[in-house]
């Protein structure tokens, strides 16, 4: 007899044995893909027979139904489901003695009886899962909604569905090599699926708990979410499911699981043959792998204890109760489940002692910082450059460009490709006076070891952050990140800092654009948007006039100015992504209403250019405005009793004399976000809305009540008195 | 002829079974008795690949028995509590031992069913247990292997049955040669079947020896001796043990009929006969030689 006929006899044989795990199959198949698409098909059918239906309700009734044969999230999890059920019924004889003395006395070769039962665990589902898709799709196709609605979407789908239902299969099959126990194997393909995450998540947790100035990029942020996304068949799984969704699945990442499943199912063959017959029942098949495995839990679990416990009280005491704690339980738990014996939860206290001493040492690492990660600075003579984010400095700069996305219709739109806000300014700042730079390194440092010391809770608050990227000579890039208090040593280096125009080209990504590249030129002032009247070279002119005064904004005038409008220099790129929206019919306001940039009193060759373009520049004045509408708030008990007349209510100034009182402390809270470093003495119990005579148009519509803030500083005791307001002022 | 060299197997500290050589040749009925615990079935494990020995070999006919399928189809083995698919037929199993075993033989199955008054259309799972042993007996001589290995397949034979199945074994070998290879605690069992019995002991093999050998070298006499005689004073014989009954005396002597007789003929006693020896006499008088007390080990 022929070794491949041989084969093919197993196999069906094999299958012969396994009639439940068929019918199972079928029974599945029926209820999630077949009775879905006859009832949606049926019922679609009902509807068009019937109704009178409008197109969108049409588009939807069809999504629905060819969801069925798309993605179909009941069929993704009964494929879950199946992968693992075909996994344990095909070899669960290995943990039967009586069954694999059986199997293995017979004149098989162990790689026969391996791929027999394998191989029928992958085929056999793939069959009726094809059979039900394709009757599915047949169901659908009677409809009459046409095979190019439905397109290749079923075939893709079954494609991607059983790649990943043969890598979470050879997963389990792996699992059901390695153990001699049905539950210890299911264990084992969850210890499969859950491991590489949840360590990958430890090391994330850990770090964040005892590197106290870590700072990881987005790109550092994506390659950790990656690796959890492929430490994992199952998280693989549900990527690939992700992508599938957004139509970004590609043929590598298939063709990966597909090498990922080869190379286990190459695995899985190996430990077969490996696998000692007497290894039924046991716990673990492979004694070798016992102690790597219990180990390889434990002290993750002991480190999870240690941080758990330690952040109760933030003792050392209790930190190395829960590195102890975590240590001895596991190895225990793990004892039990290799003896199946609960006396022998201490037979490897050498193991138990190890993992204690293993995670308190992780522990100790990382509270007293051995590893020097937050005392590191690099010497200056091995930095190149570097770039300094400050806090939340210019929250409002929008990152990025339009960038085309097709709509449902088919129609090629445009939405805003937002880019990283600190991975710009990493990108774009190259700060050379190192000096500052190292000065609020070496401040962070110091405060950090203040930290570690005090153990102090309320770290962050009245700081301001500041994430330091290090260029080095080497072409390294080191980051930190440190929460300083603002002491004058941090403010005059944060100031020398802003001022530079190295950091300016590093947060204004307007520096960075060229004057031939201004397509058209657009002013706001209370949100009245005014299109500038330029030609080429005027607006070319403008942009450099412009730039340079942005360029030469100091921190200092910065804390005594507010803007008195904005500027918005859109490139052709930017106006052709609106004009092609509004073509579209589309909503143009997410692109419309970015890159505007404040222009600041000080900044007076702009302003003079504006003027002279036809826009008059004026200060907020009260024929503008209709009524000051305050909502008073409860804002404690403390608070004097005479502040609670007004609480809870909404009231309208509306008379000349109110509206002129009130004028000078109105702040456009739009202008206080571009401007953080300009401080006011806030009304704290009110909301403020402003509203104008004639509405304000821009890229938003056309609206007539803005927000504003009070500013106490600007209003007499007598004017706070009147008009309730609570609040310090902040000078006299 | 099955070959083990050095065979050893451990499980953790346990040495299952430990450095056996052993020969078993072909045509004859070998028979492994041990108590429990002893190291037969892993040994018999071993000897059909289901096991991997740890040190030392087991060969059939020079070859490697481990992954040889060549080697395997010559051989089928039953083991104490043979597996049975689930709600499977024993002709069910015959269809399955028919895609591995080419030489299977249906007409003789069926026969052998029909004469064992098996139904085999019904679930092997209501058979009882005497019932399984009997379909696993009868898969396994009509695989048509030059070896059975059974372990314990007598025990939960009714008398009947066990020697129906000892008939067709006998029948089996004068026919085609077949080595049966059986296990057993119980030394009566064995003992009008085996022609060469291996006694395993704590996975050592105490002795190994063709039963009419030991047959043909151990005599029991009863005998009556003139007065003023004792047993004792017999110097010529080789007496390994005296009972006495009043006058009458059972002395169980190493060697052969013809020197037993002479030797107590010189000594003219009033009575002598020689009587036959049961199996486990010769294994309590040859392990008592060995210093151990048979009783403890097998009985």
């Amino acid at each position: 007899m022929t070794s491949r006929s041989l084969c093919f006899k197993l196999m069906r044989e094999d299958l012969k044995r396994r009639v439940w795990t068929i019918a199972l199959t079928i029974l599945s198949f029926l209820f999630t893909l077949l009775v879905p698409a006859a009832l949606k098909s049926g019922s679609y059918l009902d509807e068009m027979a019937h109704g009178n239906l409008e197109a969108y309700q049409k588009i939807r009734l069809m999504e629905r139904m060819t969801e069925v044969v798309g993605m179909n999230g009941v069929v993704v999890t009964m494929l879950l489901v199946l992968s693992v059920v075909w996994a344990l019924s095909g070899f669960r004889y290995l943990h039967n003695s009586r069954q694999v003395d059986f199997y293995h006395s017979i004149p098989v070769k162990r790689h026969q009886l391996f791929l027999a039962q394998y191989f029928n665990g992958l085929l056999v589902p793939a069959v009726f899962y094809l059979i039900a898709q394709g009757a599915s799709v047949a169901l659908i196709l009677r409809t009459g909604i046409g095979a190019e609605i439905l397109g290749s979407t079923p075939w893709r789908m079954f494609l991607v569905n059983m790649v990943y239902y043969g890598l979470m299969y050879t997963t389990t099959v792996i699992a059901m090599m390695m153990t001699g126990n049905l539950v210890v194997a299911l264990l084992g393909t969850s210890v499969f699926c859950g491991y590489g995450p949840a360590v990958i998540m430890l090391i994330i947790g850990y770090q964040e708990e005892w590197f106290h100035t870590i700072y990881r990029t987005e790109e550092q942020g994506r390659a950790f979410l990656r690796a959890i996304n492929y430490s994992s068949p199952f998280a693989n799984y549900m990527l690939a499911l992700g992508d599938f969704s957004s139509n970004t699945l590609g043929a590598r990442q298939i063709l990966g699981a597909v090498a990922a499943t080869t190379a286990l199912g190459v695995l899985a063959y190996g430990l077969y043959q490996l696998r000692p017959s007497e290894a039924a029942g046991r716990a673990m098949a492979f004694k070798r792998t016992r102690t790597p495995i219990k180990l390889l839990i434990a002290l993750p679990v002991a480190v999870v204890f240690s941080i758990f416990f330690y952040e109760l009280r933030s003792t050392l005491a209790w930190g190395i109760f829960g590195a102890v704690c975590g240590s001895v339980l596991t190895c225990c738990l793990m004892e039990i489940i290799y003896h199946f014996d609960f006396r022998k939860l201490f037979a490897n206290w050498i193991h138990m002692a190890g993992c204690c001493l293993a995670s308190v040492l992780l522990l100790l690492a990382g509270m007293y910082d051995w590893y020097g990660y937050d005392s590191y600075i690099p010497k200056a003579t091995d930095v190149k450059s570097a770039a300094v984010v400050i806090g939340y400095t210019d929250s409002w700069i929008t990152y990025g460009k339009p960038e085309t996305y097709i709509d449902s219709q088919g129609m090629e739109n445009y939405k805003w490709g937002y880019e990283g806000v600190w991975d710009y300014q990493f990108k774009h700042m190259e700060l050379t006076d190192l000096y500052p730079v190292m000065e609020l390194a070496k401040k962070g440092v110091e405060e950090d070891q203040a930290r570690r010391a005090e153990k102090d809770f309320r770290w962050g608050y009245g700081r301001e952050r500041y994430i330091i990227g290090f260029r080095l000579n080497n072409g390294k890039t080191i980051y930190r990140q440190y929460y300083l208090p603002l002491d004058e040593g941090t403010l005059e280096a944060r100031a020398m800092i802003h001022d530079s125009r190295e950091y300016k080209k590093g947060v204004y990504p307007l520096l960075e654009q060229m004057p031939a590249d201004t397509a058209s030129v657009y002013f706001q002032q209370y949100n009245q948007q005014y299109a500038l009247d330029l030609d080429q070279d005027e607006k070319t002119h403008l942009l450099a006039v412009y730039q340079k005064e942005l360029e030469e904004l100091t921190m200092a005038r910065r804390e005594e100015e507010l803007p008195v409008g904005s500027i918005q220099f859109r490139t052709a790129e930017h106006d052709h992504a609106i004009t092609q929206n509004q073509n579209n019919s589309n909503s143009t306001a997410d692109i419309e209403g970015r890159c505007y940039y404040p222009v600041y009193p000080s900044f007076t060759r702009t302003l003079e250019i504006i003027e002279k373009a036809g826009v008059s520049i004026k200060p907020l004045n009260s024929d503008d405005i209709v009524s000051i509408d305050v909502q008073y708030y409860w804002v404690g008990d403390d608070v004097e009793k005479s502040r609670e007349d007004k609480e809870g209510e909404l009231i309208s100034y509306r008379s000349a004399e109110e509206i002129e009182a009130l004028l000078p402390a109105l702040v456009y809270r739009d202008y206080l976000n571009f401007n953080e470093y300009y401080e006011i003495a806030p009304a704290g119990n009110v909301d403020v809305m402003v509203s104008f005579a004639v509405p304000r148009v821009n890229s938003y519509g056309s609206r007539s009540s803005f927000n504003f803030q009070i500013d106490l500083n600007r209003l007499s005791d007598e004017d706070i008195e009147r008009f309730e307001f609570y609040g310090e002022k902040s000078y006299d | 002829m099955i070959e083990t060299k050095n065979l050893t197997k451990r499980f953790g500290d346990i040495v299952a079974v430990d450095h056996i050589d052993a020969v078993i040749k072909d045509g004859s009925v070998f028979g492994l008795i041990g108590t429990n615990g002893a190291g037969k079935s892993t040994f018999l494990r071993m000897l059909s690949g289901v096991l991997r020995p740890d040190e030392g070999t087991v060969t059939i006919d020079g070859k490697e028995v481990f992954e040889n399928t060549l080697i395997k189809s010559r051989f089928f083995y039953i083991s104490d509590d043979q597996y049975f698919f689930n709600n499977a037929t024993p002709k069910e199993m015959m269809d399955f031992y028919r895609t591995v075993y080419p030489e299977f033989d249906n007409n003789r199955f069926h026969h052998l069913m029909k004469s064992f008054e098996l139904d085999e259309r019904r679930k092997i799972n209501t058979f009882s247990k005497g019932m399984k042993k009997q379909v696993s007996v009868i898969c396994g001589v009509c695989a048509g292997t030059d070896y059975l290995f059974c372990d314990e397949t007598f025990d939960g034979l009714d008398p009947v049955m066990r020697q129906t199945v000892k008939s067709i074994f006998v029948g089996d070998m004068e026919e085609r040669n077949l080595t049966p290879i059986i296990a057993s605690h119980n030394l009566r069992e064995l003992e009008d079947i085996c022609d060469h019995v291996g006694l395993l002991h704590k996975g050592g093999i105490l002795l190994s020896r063709d039963l009419e050998d030991m047959k043909l070298n151990i005599h029991k006499i009863q005998c009556v001796l003139l007065p003023g005689t004792e047993p004792e004073d017999i110097k010529d014989l080789d007496i390994m043990k005296i009972e006495r009954r009043g006058s009458l005396c059972t002395l169980t002597v190493r060697g052969t009929r013809e020197e037993i007789e002479a030797g107590i003929a010189a000594y003219e006693p009033v009575f002598a006969e020689i009587i036959p020896l049961t199996l486990e006499e010769i294994f309590i008088s040859e392990t008592e030689v060995a210093g151990y007390d048979i009783k403890k080990l097998v009985l």
